[in-house]
């Protein structure tokens, strides 16, 4: 090895290290100010699902979930325990199936409710915030999410991504922006305090919403960009609850009727797709959940109180009607 | 595989660092494994169709050397007929049966031809069109046929150009998987600039503005006025960014290992006329289609019909190249419509230009030229971009609409959590790279930085790697536009 060679391997080594460890401190600005953060409800999920005994009613999906469903009301109704699930369509379908694969037991009933963009693009692969989900996720399901992800995306993307962000959060509150661009967890609705025992959020109960004819609607991506792995996971997660002696069902999320009424064919190839492409029952239809604008709260997807009291019902008297066609409900 | 993902971050420094430590003698093997290894993180069995082009086209080689008069022709034409066969079923063959569909259902024709649900290969129009060129340079006796069936599997799949090019020519590249490399200093941090300068176009600039244009582009009828305009220059600048960023380190990581690759961007947007824009952007293809198409088609040596004739023809496949869509086919259309108006007009411009005083202020002259080849340029970008050809129209029409600053940033871009701040930024990023640009046409700023002293260099590189870290956008690497070409 020449001198040359070798003065370039040190310098290289050394701008690595300096480099990691930039990224290592740079991480520590905010690692200690994330505990009321909406996603630190993972934790408590996460304690949720370990702690509820089978048979129980598992509800995997997005926040549609977290605002839409009395959790009591159904468990009331079907007579099983019922642990939702939901919290952020942007965690991705399937760090969602991933949170709960394992513990599907004998006799549970998973529901899979995603929103319908989880089915396009990169969508159910999550945005920046599932780096921020497996930050949170307790040191022994670090192996569960390797499975489904890989250890690059477990363990090292988060911490680079914590470090990214970091360093934006200091350059904001240097130039005295922080507030602006990273809003403290204040809010009284998207925080981690927002939930019952079950899951729901119930902090917008009773608060009045957005204007309804304000709430954003959208058309959904053309089926060129539907994303076929989110076929496969549907399919793992059927497979899981079969091996288990479970039940899985696929049903479609609460809908504004505006965005609904621009994407019916959309909606109705999408609902194609999965019906033949996945071996996980659907039960419902899209139409079923879909409600006016004075039902939702601030998101196309979020209830209101009313509305979630509504789409509770009709989820009962899916799930009853399904449960006794199968079984798992007398 | 993609550059600007952390198994790339891996996969790099591992086979660098194997194929200096190995004889030379193993190397190319050694290579190729990495290559294959690269290309199968996409779709694995694709390797397949791969190894097809590779062992038809290498034993064409072989056979058009050996073979004389019309039989050269005729085992040419086999290899072609291979190639392009295999870009026809994976990328063609679905457009053209929707199409036919379409007539059939005008005239009401009981026909109906199948539509494929497979995915195109990554990359197939580049190694398909540089394993092309190989037959033809062969067949044109400007190139040895290869024996080694590594070597000439290497030269089509050699990992830092084997997805989004740029397409080498034999001539260029066989050679050099016989040279002996050695570390050199030099080389090495040369390759190494190049590479995190291409990272910083893609993630730091690329990415940030695709946040932006996706939102607009995804949906164009939802916006008007402003927010069309603000996304399709922004489009401008994501695709250059991207594509220009994805070369540099190609030819970056390449020169680390000591191969040389040509140069594929240079500085388009600085280009005074569309001529040049197209001698400055993806010339690799570009002179592809020169060399293979429009010369052979008589280029400008005939007829002036003949000439505009053989410049649309070859604008037209350019665009077809891109994609089997309608818009890519009018982008391609609109290029070459613009070089011939360019050449039918190009006295009358110069009347213009000396009546109105243009032509005696060359500085002036100089900055109308770049904006006028600039808007031209952003216009056929509408068409690359837009999904269907009535979302391209709409651009048109609701771009026009009356101006507001409210349009800049609508609410359904703020609804995706994009901020006027984030508008901004796109913006002054845009404006640092074309500084950085317009200076370097007047100071080599490379070789004048490569004279600093290492107190200088290494910190600055140590900048450059956070700021890709820390500026960079996106958490999931997101592929670089080119790919799906």
């Amino acid at each position: 090895m020449t001198a040359a060679t070798r003065k370039l391997i040190v310098r290289i080594v050394l701008l690595t290290l300096a480099i990691i460890v930039s990224g290592l401190l740079i991480g520590q600005y905010e690692a200690n100010e994330r505990n009321d953060n909406y996603l630190a409800a993972i934790l408590e999920k996460d304690r949720l699902i370990r702690s509820t005994p089978s048979p129980k009613i598992i509800l995997v999906g997005g926040s549609n979930l977290a605002f839409g469903i009395d959790s009591k009301k159904m468990e009331d109704s079907l007579g099983l325990k019922v642990v939702n699930m939901g919290l952020y369509a942007k965690l991705g379908l399937r760090y969602m199936l991933a949170q709960v694969r394992p513990y599907i037991e004998k006799g549970d009933v998973v529901v899979v409710v995603p929103e319908y963009d989880q089915f396009y693009g990169d969508f159910a692969n999550g945005d920046n915030t599932l780096n921020t989900a497996l930050l949170y996720a307790p040191a022994d399901r670090i192996p569960d999410f390797i499975r489904s992800y890989s250890i690059v995306d477990v363990v090292l993307r988060p911490r680079v991504e914590q470090a990214r962000r970091s360093f934006l959060k200091a350059a904001a509150s240097a130039v005295g922006r922080e507030h602006q661009f990273f809003p403290p967890d204040t809010n009284p609705v998207y925080n981690r305090n927002s939930f019952n025992q079950h899951g729901d959020v119930v902090a917008h109960l009773g608060k009045k919403g957005m204007d309804p004819d304000s709430i954003f609607v959208k058309a959904l991506p053309p089926l060129k960009d539907f994303n076929r792995g989110t076929l496969s996971d549907l399919e793992a997660i059927a497979g899981d609850a079969r091996s288990a002696g479970a039940h899985s069902y696929f049903m479609f999320p609460s809908y504004i009727d505006r965005s609904y009424n621009i994407n019916i064919p959309a909606i109705d190839s999408l609902r194609r797709k999965i019906a033949g492409g996945a071996s996980i029952p659907i039960v419902g239809t899209p139409a079923d959940f879909v409600y006016p604008k004075q039902y939702f709260f601030d998101t196309r997807y979020h209830l209101t109180g009313e509305g979630r009291d509504l789409r509770t019902l009709k989820m009962i008297e899916v799930l009853r009607a399904v449960g006794r066609r199968d079984g798992w409900l007398r | 595989m993609l550059f600007n993902s952390f198994t790339f971050l891996i996969f790099f420094p591992a086979v660098v660092t194997m194929y200096f430590v190995i004889p030379h003698r193993f190397r190319w093997a050694w290579l190729l494994l990495a290559s294959c290894y690269f290309y199968m993180a996409f779709i694995p069995v694709y390797l397949l169709i791969l190894l097809f082009t590779i062992a038809i086209d290498y034993a064409a080689g072989i056979l058009i050397e050996n073979a004389e008069g019309r039989r050269r022709r005729a085992w040419l034409i086999m290899s072609i007929i291979a190639n392009v066969g295999v870009l026809a079923v994976f990328k063609y063959f679905n457009f053209l049966s929707a199409n036919a569909n379409a007539i059939a259902e005008v005239f009401h024709w009981p026909y109906e031809f199948p539509i494929l649900g497979i995915i195109l290969p990554i990359g197939l129009s580049f190694h398909t069109f540089q394993a092309m060129s190989y037959t033809i340079e062969v067949y044109r006796g400007r190139q040895a046929a290869e024996r080694h069936l590594g070597i000439y599997a290497l030269y089509v799949m050699f990992f830092p150009q084997l997805v989004a090019g740029p397409i080498e020519r034999p001539q260029n590249l066989l050679h050099q998987f016989y040279e002996r490399h050695v570390v050199e200093y030099e080389r090495v941090t040369d390759g190494l600039r190049k590479m995190a300068m291409g990272l910083f176009m893609k993630v730091v600039i690329a990415d940030r503005l695709a946040r932006y244009v996706n939102v607009v582009y995804n949906d164009p009828t939802s916006f008007q006025g402003l927010s069309l305009v603000v996304a399709t220059i922004f489009f401008a600048f994501q695709i250059y960014c991207d594509f220009a960023g994805y070369s540099l380190v190609a030819i970056g990581s390449a020169e680390v290992m000591g191969f040389r690759l040509m140069k594929n961007f240079d500085r388009p947007y600085l280009s005074r006329s569309i001529s040049e824009f197209w001698s400055r952007w993806h010339i690799s293809l570009s002179s592809w289609f020169r060399d293979y198409v429009y010369i052979p088609l008589g280029g400008n040596r005939a007829t002036t019909q003949r000439w505009y004739f053989n410049l649309f023809i070859t604008f037209l496949l350019s665009g077809l190249w891109h994609g089997a869509n309608w818009t890519f086919v009018i982008w391609g259309a609109l290029n070459g419509f613009y070089l011939i108006f360019s050449l039918v007009t190009k006295e009358a411009r110069e009347a213009v230009n000396r009546a109105i005083g243009l032509a005696s202020r060359p500085s002036l002259h100089t900055a109308v030229s770049i904006a006028i080849t600039f808007a031209l340029v952003c216009v056929a970008w509408v068409f690359f971009r837009a999904a269907t050809l009535t979302d391209a129209l709409h651009v048109f029409s609701a771009a026009l609409t009356r101006p507001t600053l409210h349009q800049i940033v609508p609410d359904a871009v703020r609804a995706e959590g994009i901020s006027k701040f984030e508008v901004f930024y796109g913006f002054l990023l845009i404006v640092g790279l074309m500084t950085f640009e317009t200076i370097s046409t007047r100071v080599n700023i490379v070789k004048q930085f490569r004279m600093q002293p290492a107190w200088v260099r290494w910190p600055v590189y140590y900048a450059t790697c956070m700021a890709i870290w820390l500026l960079g956008i996106s958490t999931e690497a997101k592929a670089f536009i080119y790919f799906q070409f």
